[in-house]
């Protein structure tokens, strides 16, 4: 090269240093294009191509290509190559493949070895099968078969499109073979699951193996499921990359061993976005979703990562199988302000999200503002309208969906079907039902299942034990279940009885069905059938499993009742997390309540944060003079003073009317709350009164309540009459 | 079905928040509402967790549920005539207990024993504890009561104005 040089002109020279300087923008680009024409340097065409590299970064490939394509003599391999690469490298893979072409055809462009690398990755990346024998020809027809570099380039190509075959024949071809053929063929054994032969491969090879084919290893390994061997492979390699380690996590978390993949996960020397993702991820699916937004929380406040597309769709189902609405609104803003809302996956994920936590509204809102739907879309929405009990409007979208000339798959039958049955449509469900033949869709033991409890719900008993009996699937415990919850709701002891064994047979662990049955016995008064199934459940170690509901607390999700998992039975006649969710509705409604449950929490002495029935009972105790008083604390006190509960501890709520009683226009009048308008009312004394048609002393009498004065909290002191007339005017 | 399947002698094992395990007699954790509906609903084998209340609180707890269930044992045991004179003398005599049990404890231990009570669904000793507080706060301004429990306001000016007014009175 720097023979070379000094062959140069001054100029040459001088073009060089130009195109190497760092700070080359856009502007300089055009003005060295300039000074090139300008001086005929474009005649070496080792600058010439340092200047189409340049073009490529700086202003884009198409200028470059335009560039390359004004040259009259474009047969120069290495500029050829150039561009080719340049193509492959923008994964444009179709222009290298129509330049390859091109150049042979009209040029005298004789191709090396490393166009065939190339154009081996190019045909790998697109998965073009037919270019990639054509290529194989080529490379057979100009002789570089024997070429190290483009046969292992072909036997690569091979690996990716899976032809196992060709890759192993052109493979044991070879005369020469490195590392990285070797790394080829395993791998691609190891990606298409044939873990026997990438194994035998791998201990036949001569040397050692690298990082990578390690981690393909892995990666095999772990798809296939087979963790140990995976881990074995783990623990010897010498170089473990964070790619390893992330496989590793996945592998486990795909198994369902979620407590192994945290332990690598934190003992992790350094962790990517994709570690990260996957592990959140892997929370998800294992069905822990408190640890996944943990998990969330951590990787913020790090702040090490950003949230990106991966992230947003793996926390919005745990935020969804929480209800954790506030976070989820959260998410929903960070997405917009990231700009990921144009992915249709995240939108997918918001609408189901938004769905889930009863926000149907805002779930449209989303789908309605999504720029292209795809049928997960479409399908997250009629679910979401389906799990809200709005019937209608599932339906009312998936012909909105059928118009658009969108066919239905299986799972959007699933959310139609679990509308019908929300809606109690049974006309309608069992047209649907049949419907699906049309869209050629095999009816799952799920679509049964929607279908059965349909019927069950509706009170078709008879059709639904038929459809169970006629379906051509074994009957699942689920199913089985709504059928004997049908029957407890319709009170058919006689068909209960006939499915319950089988059902306690199927899904022994199954508490509701023995409740169940108990309850049918208990309200058929048969004690002694009632007291026997108390028994099966002791022998069989069934216990009833406490309620448990769901709130949110500044972004934290608490459940009622401690380490119970609160997904663990919301799961209604499908087991596929992302399809009808019926039992989870009344946790839905909870979401309602904790506005005045918990989420005013004040906090006292510290550390303690007193519900809000505590505090009305402390109210209670109180003078309504204080009472009033404690109104003006904060928030939950005021709450407190208002509630129900308060007015329940005061006594009746009625006489709650009097609790204020409280001397005004010196004390001819007191004032109150009224419960039921909310209006302040004033009362006035009883001295004052008159009645119209005719003031008489008979119209009226005097009573005393005994214990007013403590009720109503007067000092002993005061000299309120204690005495109440019986026509009380109030006066809004 | 209703009626719950207590005997005398079994015991229930109740775990507090930080994990401790206390043993009580099903007669006694009648008292409790929570408890009281889990035992007809029979879910109460193994250790029953309560996570809203710690061991100190539960330890109070079911001291004062112990003392209440005594006395009602007591009280059965004895003669038709003397009872009703007998009744009287005890509940003056609960009611020196009670206020002796609520005036030893401190404030924070107040709190959590409200909380604890109305967790557990356990009236008596909510009712009593509520007093307790009931009485510290009587007499008070709202601003004495908000550094006592230290509270922060969470109403805007306006609001609190509007409070005021509505509520004027109490004031005066």
């Amino acid at each position: 090269m720097t023979q070379q040089l000094l062959l140069w002109r001054s100029i040459d020279r001088k073009c060089l240093s130009l195109l190497l300087h760092r700070t080359n923008t856009r502007d300089s680009l055009y003005q060295i294009h300039a000074f090139i024409l300008r001086n005929a340097v474009e005649t070496n065409v080792n600058i010439f191509t340092k200047f189409v590299a340049a073009c490529v970064s700086l202003a884009g490939i198409h200028h470059a290509r335009c560039v390359f394509d004004h040259r009259p003599h474009r047969d120069d391999t290495f500029l050829c190559n150039f561009m080719i690469k340049a193509h492959v490298g923008g994964r444009q893979f179709a222009e290298s493949f129509a330049l390859y072409k091109h150049l042979r055809r009209y040029t005298g462009f004789v191709p090396d070895n490393f166009t065939f690398t190339a154009l081996a990755k190019s045909c790998g990346s697109s998965l073009t099968i037919l270019e990639g024998f054509e290529l194989h020809g080529h490379v057979l027809k100009i002789g570089f078969c024997l070429d190290l570099y483009v046969s292992t380039a072909l036997v690569h190509m091979y690996a990716k499109f899976g032809e196992m075959f060709w890759a192993t024949k052109l493979f044991d071809e070879m005369s020469e073979r490195s590392l990285i053929s070797w790394t080829a063929l395993i791998s691609g054994y190891a990606r298409s699951g044939d873990m026997v032969r990438a194994r035998k491969l791998f201990d036949e090879m001569p040397e050692r193996g690298d990082s990578a084919l390690y981690n393909a290893l892995i990666d095999g390994y772990v798809k296939s499921g087979d963790m140990g061997a995976a881990r074995k492979l783990f623990d010897e390699m010498a170089d473990r990359n964070v790619i390893s380690w992330t496989s590793m996590i996945y592998g486990y978390c795909t198994n369902g061993d979620v407590l192994s993949a945290k332990s690598l996960f934190d003992s992790m020397p350094e962790k990517n976005l994709f570690s990260w993702n996957v592990m959140i991820g892997g929370y998800c699916q294992n069905k822990q979703p408190h640890e996944a937004l943990k998990l969330f929380r951590e990787l913020q406040s790090s702040g090490l990562f950003e949230p990106d597309e991966v992230t947003i769709v793996s926390i919005l189902p745990a935020i969804a199988d929480l209800g954790a609405l506030d976070l989820g609104g959260w998410v929903h803003q960070f997405v917009r302000r990231k700009k990921l809302d144009r992915a249709v996956n995240v939108c997918t994920a918001l609408v189901d999200m938004y769905a889930k936590c009863g926000e149907i509204t805002k779930a449209r809102r989303v789908f309605d503002g999504m720029p292209e739907k795809e049928m997960a879309s479409w399908n997250a929405l009629i679910n979401g309208f389906a799990v809200n009990g709005r019937a209608k409007e599932a339906l009312e979208v998936f012909l909105e969906m059928m118009q658009k000339g969108i066919k239905p798959n299986d799972v959007t039958m699933i959310g139609v079907l679990s509308a019908c049955n929300h809606g109690g449509l049974v006309e309608e469900g069992k047209r649907w039902f049949k419907a699906m033949e049309e869209f050629e869709l095999t009816p799952r033991i799920e679509h049964y299942g929607c279908m059965v409890d349909l019927l069950g719900r509706a009170g078709c008993l008879d059709e639904a034990e038929k459809l169970i009996k006629s379906m051509p699937y074994e009957a699942n415990g689920i199913i089985l279940s709504s059928f004997l919850c049908a029957c407890g709701y319709w009170k058919d002891v006689t068909r209960a009885e006939r499915v319950v064994n089988k059902v306690i047979d199927m899904d022994p662990w199954n508490d509701g069905n023995y409740v169940m049955l108990r309850n049918l016995y208990a309200v058929e008064e048969r004690w002694r059938d009632a007291e026997n199934i108390k028994g099966l459940m002791r022998r069989n170690r069934v216990k009833k499993e406490a309620g448990c509901s769901v709130i949110e607390v500044d972004f934290t999700v608490c459940s009622d009742d401690g380490d119970q998992p609160p997904s663990k039975r919301r799961h209604g006649v499908v087991d596929d997390r992302k399809i009808s969710q019926k039992k989870s509705l009344p946790i839905i409604d909870n979401k309602s309540q904790p506005v005045h449950l918990f989420s005013f929490l004040v906090v006292m002495s510290g550390m303690l944060a007193l519900p809000e029935g505590c505090i009305a009972a402390v109210i209670s105790f109180t003078a309504p003079r204080d009472a009033c008083r404690l109104a003006c604390v904060s928030t939950t006190f005021r709450s407190a003073a208002d509630s129900d509960i308060f007015f329940f501890f005061f006594g009746i709520v009625e006489e709650a009317a009097l609790l204020c009683h409280n001397p005004i226009h010196k004390g001819k009048m007191s004032f109150w709350f009224d419960l039921t308008s909310g209006k302040n009312c004033y009362m006035i004394s009883a001295g004052e009164l008159y009645v119209e048609d005719g003031d008489d002393i008979y119209e009226w009498d005097w009573f005393s309540i005994p214990d007013a004065k403590r009720r109503f909290g007067i000092p002993d002191s005061s000299k309120t009459e204690c005495k109440s007339t019986y026509p009380h005017k109030p006066v809004a | 079905m209703s009626t719950p399947s207590v005997s005398v002698n079994r015991v229930l094992k109740l775990k507090s928040s930080d994990g401790e395990i206390f043993e009580v007699k099903q007669t006694v954790a009648v008292q409790s509402g929570v408890l009281k509906q889990m035992m007809e609903d029979g879910c109460t084998e193994g250790e029953i967790p309560l996570n809203n209340v710690d061991s100190p609180t539960l330890a109070k707890i079911i001291e004062w549920c112990n003392k209440h269930h005594d006395n009602d044992v007591e009280g059965r045991v004895l003669s038709e005539e003397r009872e009703k004179e007998k009744e009287k003398e005890k509940a003056a005599d609960m009611k020196k207990w009670e206020s002796e049990f609520i005036d030893a404890l401190n404030r924070d231990e107040i709190y959590f024993l409200l909380t604890g009570s109305n967790y557990m669904d356990i009236k008596e000793l909510l009712d009593c504890a509520a007093q307790k507080v009931a009485d510290m706060v009587k007499g008070k301004t709202p601003e004495a009561i908000r550094e006592m429990f230290n509270i922060q306001s969470d109403f805007t000016e306006e609001e609190e104005e509007a409070i005021r007014k509505e509520n004027q009175w109490a004031f005066d």
